[in-house]
């Protein structure tokens, strides 16, 4: 059966829409039929697109559970769907999403280590703060280099 | 009327401006007599801004995020209130092409280079009278599925121009005139 018909439909037409508010606003209601069926969009053939705001919509649900599904559909994603990835798994927290985001900090391409940085700093796990060290001292990408200060500094203060 | 702004280019971002200002005039002029006035486009190198983390793109209580913060700060005090932004992308994902969510002091919207020269015109009626999307009517601007607009050039509703014609950031062309 198509994947889609069986999605809720108002988080069908927060998918197709061009803006993020309906997901946003899906996203703070936190029902339990809407996580289901974004985790579902993980799993099954989706549109990859669709997948990407799946993955978004997880990372800012605070549910961690989803963390290994995130983590094995993450490489085989194109760079701009691992932003979101990269993101959501900083945002989500746990070990094994911390070891995931640090597996990408010597990537090739400076914004998917900004990203990176930025989900490193999320993650209150001191493991983080020593990666996140490493790239302020060593990114080979000047700006890299100083978001990763300037972002340390900032989780220093907190 | 006139809307003043400056429009802002993140470096990396491919725009064509002058498809989304010409076409933001079709609609805006043909429905509300109101211009777009570019006073200033400013290309900045800021290659952390490139691609957006936003907390969200909500109307009612959004949350600024960093970049964010970082993003809305570029092109002030260049003589408009709303500014305009390009970006390369955003983590809410690859088909999302605009959000009109700001900090509440520095108005503004940003949209990604697309196949859709409305969604500058659509994300600026969000900000310039606080429109929100129209749900009965496929053939207006507000519309919010992108490819499904119908009869395009979009239109713009009495109500919709009414906001418009009341925002701040208007300026009659006798003012503008009188300034000189």
């Amino acid at each position: 059966m198509d994947i889609y018909q069986q999605l809720p439909e108002e988080l069908r037409d927060a998918l197709r829409a061009f803006e993020n508010g309906a997901l946003d606003r899906i996203i703070a209601r936190k029902r339990p039929e809407d996580f289901a069926a974004l985790r579902t969009l993980l799993s099954a053939p989706a549109n990859p697109n669709d997948r990407q705001r799946a993955i978004y919509a997880l990372g800012r649900w605070g549910n961690p559970s989803v963390v290994p599904e995130i983590v094995a559909v993450l490489p085989g994603l194109k760079e701009s769907h691992a932003y979101t990835a990269i993101d959501a798994l900083g945002r989500l927290g746990t070990p094994e999403a911390r070891a995931a985001v640090e597996s990408y900090a010597d990537h090739s391409s400076p914004q998917i280590r900004k990203f990176v940085v930025e989900a490193l700093t999320r993650i209150a796990d001191p493991a983080a703060q020593g990666t996140l060290e490493k790239m302020a001292r060593a990114d080979r990408t000047d700006w890299v280099r100083e978001l990763a200060a300037r972002r340390m500094k900032e989780r220093l203060r907190k | 009327m006139i809307l003043p702004v400056v429009v802002v280019v993140i470096d990396g971002s491919n725009p064509d401006i002058g498809a989304d200002i010409a076409m933001a005039n079709v609609i805006w002029n043909a429905h509300c007599g109101v211009f777009v006035d570019v006073v200033q486009t400013v290309v900045v190198s800021a290659p952390a801004l490139q691609v957006l983390t936003q907390e969200d793109c909500l109307a009612a209580g959004h949350v600024v995020s960093d970049e964010e913060d970082d993003l809305y700060s570029i092109g002030r005090g260049l003589g408009t209130d709303v500014v305009a932004y390009y970006i390369h992308g955003s983590t809410f994902g690859d088909n999302v092409l605009g959000c009109a969510a700001h900090p509440p002091d520095r108005r503004g919207f940003w949209v990604v280079p697309s196949q859709f020269d409305f969604v500058w015109a659509h994300e600026a009626v969000h900000v310039v009278g606080d429109n929100p999307h129209d749900v009965q009517d496929r053939d207006n601007l507000m519309w919010p599925f992108a490819s499904e607009v119908t009869n395009l050039p979009a239109d713009l509703n009495e109500t919709q121009c009414q906001r418009i014609l009341s925002d701040p950031a208007l300026l009659s062309i006798e003012s503008i005139v009188l300034n000189l």
